[in-house]
């Protein structure tokens, strides 16, 4: 594996340039960066919900690699390290199948790139999503074509190392009509001791009939502020299942927008969220019926300790002319401290009649009596406790692909809520 | 679709039943438009005390400073400059019906008063524009230390006690509107209730816009005392006019320990009026307070009673009903703010969005530290009846207390082919299939009204519908 060396700049147009230059990127690519670069300025900031955050993205550096391998994208587990891809692996992917870093997809399916780039996230939704279209590197496509089944789950890594930076996660899905496939999206690296700025966009592209699961679990080290903007375009037929696992960062703010844009989509929506100490982590979500025909279901459950704070924001939209959608949400939060605090804000806003949408929001603390019950049979009261949260977690859990992926996911959950036992 | 054309016709009878006017005469009215002079002029006109001139300047001076709201309804169509501030029909408000001058008895009995007072009301209040044109309540609950009059009245007889409430519940500077009533109000109820004291029969006013472009701005306090019960009713109507009347009421409660008060609002504007109103109460230890609030009318209504649960085991409870027809946009909801340990509060919305109208609930549920075991629900239910309706659902929790039991629903539908398809292959014509199920729908809230008032309800959902299938 070639040595990397990280040169460390100042986001500035010079900057901009140096990174085109290095990465070699084609023209229009070259016109995006510099037009999401110059409407930075006239952009809003995407400020927290319930958390003031005074955030200056020029006081963080910007990654440029040296030099990066290059990767074949047949194998089904690709690790990058602060952009850069670092390693390939795990079982051969069928023909036509491409899992690959960025920038050797530029070389290898540059018209692809620009007809799916930006379409579903658009580069001036906000300053963190301006900055990722301006400064991104490496980011990860994945395309699997018509007709295409891939039984192997996809599993991206990609690692953060590095502190006082501003860095860029991307990831572009593309699954071609009537394919299917799996993808887990790990995000994560160690705490250090100075802070780092993240924002990532990822765009899903479900064209008509296929069928999608795609898993983003975010284990940022506390020492990063996270964006994150998501977006899915579903096709006729198509049916997605996306989950938004949180489990790190000191600030994380995700926006996650569900656009069935033709009949007969059926997009499964699931979010965990794992809060400790004094960490904030936001939800934003859209279920946005433009067809008729269409079914979104959406369940966000959390549970927070210590002084945590979470915010889950969610709006059903349902277009004129969407008839006979079916939309639900509902947004749990079990609370294991008096300080902890979760707000809710389930929104929904519909302009067609034949339609069937429900939204629900709860909180509370761990239930007395169930607690009673379980020391009534012998359990210690934190081991009562623990049982109630897993079971809480459960519904969400094992709608989760991957045996390995929910194994781990409960490990994290382990040791950030019951941290002594 | 043919269920869509029914409903149709509700509320095309307004004019007739509601909406006719008055050739009034006024005995006195301030020119069009808002400045210190027309809130000096009318504390002067009221002959009212110093300190009541210093409250009103003092909202002026806010209301002139506070932005108009970005959220929620539209309300580009308000026009400060064009309202009639104030505006007085009569000298005094009578004791007895035949003291009413003439064309106003003419228009209450129209709307049906005296004979609902003689039926089955403790007391009665009708304000005509500005002013109180009429007041009486029953002898027994008057010997009992009951009042019951207008608040400009109470200004004059019970200073101590208003001077002691007024503005305490919702502050001049809370909202633009409620700045701008505090400047100019005019009318409203004032209700005291002592001690231990229920009143058995409900109290009622009626508020009636006649003039056009009117702004009626009536502040209504009512202090229920420990372990007293009180049920007020409101009703409101208006004529048909072009140009845009503004009705901006704020309405404080103060419910004290173990007492229970009960608010029943039916408001059934025409649909030229801008209702924008602010209701809050003050809930004490172990006190309720219900808000039941059927909005049918105006062209825009922003309205979210309010309940602040201040002492342990206080109750809340809103129960509100919304129809949006043709054009109009009720921005309705309810709050409730949870300042204290073991209190529960309980919110029930029904909207109805037809045509092209637009039902939005919009609320808030919030929990302050320390205020442990509350227990609060929220659920929301609305009905779109056309592919143009539109309905909204927009309920902020904030919760910041850990030990709380908090729910949240909303559900939106249409009324189901599959229901009527039920209804009528036991016999019933699409009408009134559809009549019974959206009465099935609103039926939690209307059957928490007074007896008459479910009666005007129901009549006033499912009659309209004779004829409109077809």
């Amino acid at each position: 594996m070639a040595e990397l060396t990280l040169q460390k700049r100042a986001p500035e147009a010079e900057a901009l340039r140096a990174l085109s230059e290095r990465l070699g990127d084609p023209d229009w690519l070259r016109r995006l960066r510099r037009q999401a670069f110059e409407a930075l300025d006239g952009l809003p900031f995407p400020q927290p919900r319930s958390r003031r955050l005074d955030l200056d993205w020029r006081a963080f550096e910007v990654l440029l690699p040296e030099e990066a391998p290059r990767m074949e994208g047949r194998r089904a587990r690709l690790q990058l390290r602060n952009g850069v891809p670092v390693a390939e692996g795990g079982a051969e992917l069928p023909e036509g199948v491409v899992v690959l870093d960025l920038e050797t997809a530029l070389e290898r399916m540059p018209d692809l790139l620009e007809r799916y780039l930006h379409q579903a996230v658009r580069f001036d939704t906000d300053q963190m999503t301006a900055l990722n279209a301006a400064f991104r590197m490496g980011g990860v496509i994945i395309y699997v074509p018509e007709g295409v089944e891939v039984s192997e789950p996809i599993v991206l890594q990609q690692e953060l190392t590095e502190s006082g930076v501003a860095f860029f996660p991307y990831t572009l899905l593309i699954a071609a009509p009537g394919s299917r496939l799996t993808v887990i999206d790990e995000l994560g690296g160690p705490t250090l001791d100075r802070p780092a700025l993240t924002s990532g966009v990822v765009e899903l592209y479900a064209e008509s009939g296929s069928v999608v699961q795609y898993v983003a679990v975010q284990r940022w080290g506390s020492h990063v502020v996270d964006f994150t903007t998501r977006a899915l375009h579903a096709r006729r037929d198509a049916a997605v299942r996306w989950v938004n696992v949180s489990l790190g960062a000191r600030l994380s703010r995700a926006v996650i927008r569900a656009h069935l844009l033709e009949p007969g989509v059926a997009a499964d929506l699931l979010g965990l969220y794992i809060v400790d100490g004094d960490r904030y982590i936001e939800h934003d979500t859209l279920q946005d019926h433009i067809a008729p025909h269409t079914t979104s279901d959406l369940l966000y459950k959390g549970v927070l300790r210590d002084s945590a704070l979470s915010v889950y924001s969610g709006l059903i939209r349902v277009h004129h002319g969407a008839q006979r959608s079916n939309a639900y949400q509902a947004n749990r939060n079990l609370l294991l401290s008096r300080q902890a605090r979760a707000d809710s804000i389930p929104m929904l806003e519909i302009e067609a009649n034949d339609v069937r949408c429900t939204h629900g929001a709860s909180l509370g603390p761990v239930d007395e009596e169930h607690l009673f019950y379980l020391m009534a049979r012998g359990l210690s009261r934190s081991e009562a406790e623990h049982l109630i949260v897993l079971g809480f977690l459960q519904e969400v859990l094992e709608r989760i692909p991957v045996e390995r992926v929910r194994e781990e996911i409960l490990e994290d959950l382990e040791a950030i809520l019951f941290p002594a036992g | 679709m043919e269920e869509t054309k029914v409903l149709e016709t509700l509320r095309d009878d307004y004019a007739e039943r509601y909406g006719f006017r008055d050739e009034a005469t006024y005995l006195y009215e301030t020119p069009r438009g808002l400045s210190r002079r027309v809130v000096e002029e009318i504390s002067a006109i009221k002959n009212e005390p110093e300190w009541m001139r210093q409250f009103r300047l003092r909202a002026y001076e806010i209301f002139l400073k506070k932005p108009m709201p970005t959220w929620g309804a539209d309300l580009s169509g308000v026009d400060f400059d064009r309202i009639v501030y104030y505006a007085r029909p009569t000298d005094r408000p009578a004791r007895s019906w035949d003291e009413v001058p003439e064309y106003i008895k003419r228009t209450f009995e129209r709307l049906g008063i005296p004979e609902a007072e003689r039926k089955f009301l403790a007391g009665v209040e009708a304000q005509y524009d500005s002013e109180s044109v009429y007041s009486n309540v029953r002898e027994d609950l008057a010997r009992m230390g009951v009042i019951f009059c207008s608040t400009d009245e109470a200004v004059q007889k019970y200073p101590d006690l208003v001077r002691e409430y007024i503005g305490t519940v919702v502050s001049i500077a809370d909202n633009k509107f409620a700045a701008l009533n505090s400047a100019v109000w005019s009318g409203g109820t004032f209700i005291y209730v002592p001690p231990g004291v229920r009143v058995e029969y409900p109290l009622q006013a009626y508020f009636r816009i006649n003039r056009e472009a009117m702004g009626q701005f009536e502040r209504t306090l009512i202090i229920a005392d420990e372990g007293a019960f009180v049920h007020y009713v409101e009703g409101c109507t208006a004529p048909i006019y072009t140009e845009d009347s503004l009705h901006a009421a704020v309405v404080e409660i103060i419910v004290k320990r173990g007492a229970r008060v009960r608010y029943t609002t039916i408001q059934n504007w025409s649909n030229n009026v801008y209702n924008l109103v602010t209701k809050r109460a003050f809930a004490y230890e172990e006190a309720t307070m219900e808000w039941v609030d059927c909005n049918i009318g105006s062209k825009v209504t922003m309205k979210y009673p309010a309940v602040y649960l201040l002492g342990r085991g206080a109750h809340g409870e809103v129960l509100s009903m919304a129809f949006a027809g043709d054009g109009q946009h009720q921005d309705t909801g309810a709050k409730m703010i949870h300042r204290a340990p073991y209190t529960t509060s309980l919110v029930q919305s029904k909207s109805i969005s037809k045509g092209t109208g637009r039902a939005s609930y919009r609320g808030l549920l919030k929990v302050y530290p320390g205020a442990e075991h509350v227990k609060a629900n929220v659920s929301c239910d609305a009905l779109l009846l056309h592919d143009v309706s539109r309905t909204d659902t927009y309920p902020t929790m904030e919760i910041q207390e850990q030990n709380v039991h908090i729910g949240h629903e909303a559900t939106v539908s249409k009324v189901g082919d599959e229901q009527i398809f039920y209804l009528m292959s036991r016999g019933l014509s699409e009408e009134e299939a559809i009549t019974m199920i959206v009465n099935g729908f609103i039926e939690p809230i209307v059957k928490e009204l007074p007896m008459e008032y479910a009666v005007e309800m129901n009549r006033l959902i499912a009659l309209e519908m004779e004829g409109s299938v077809g």
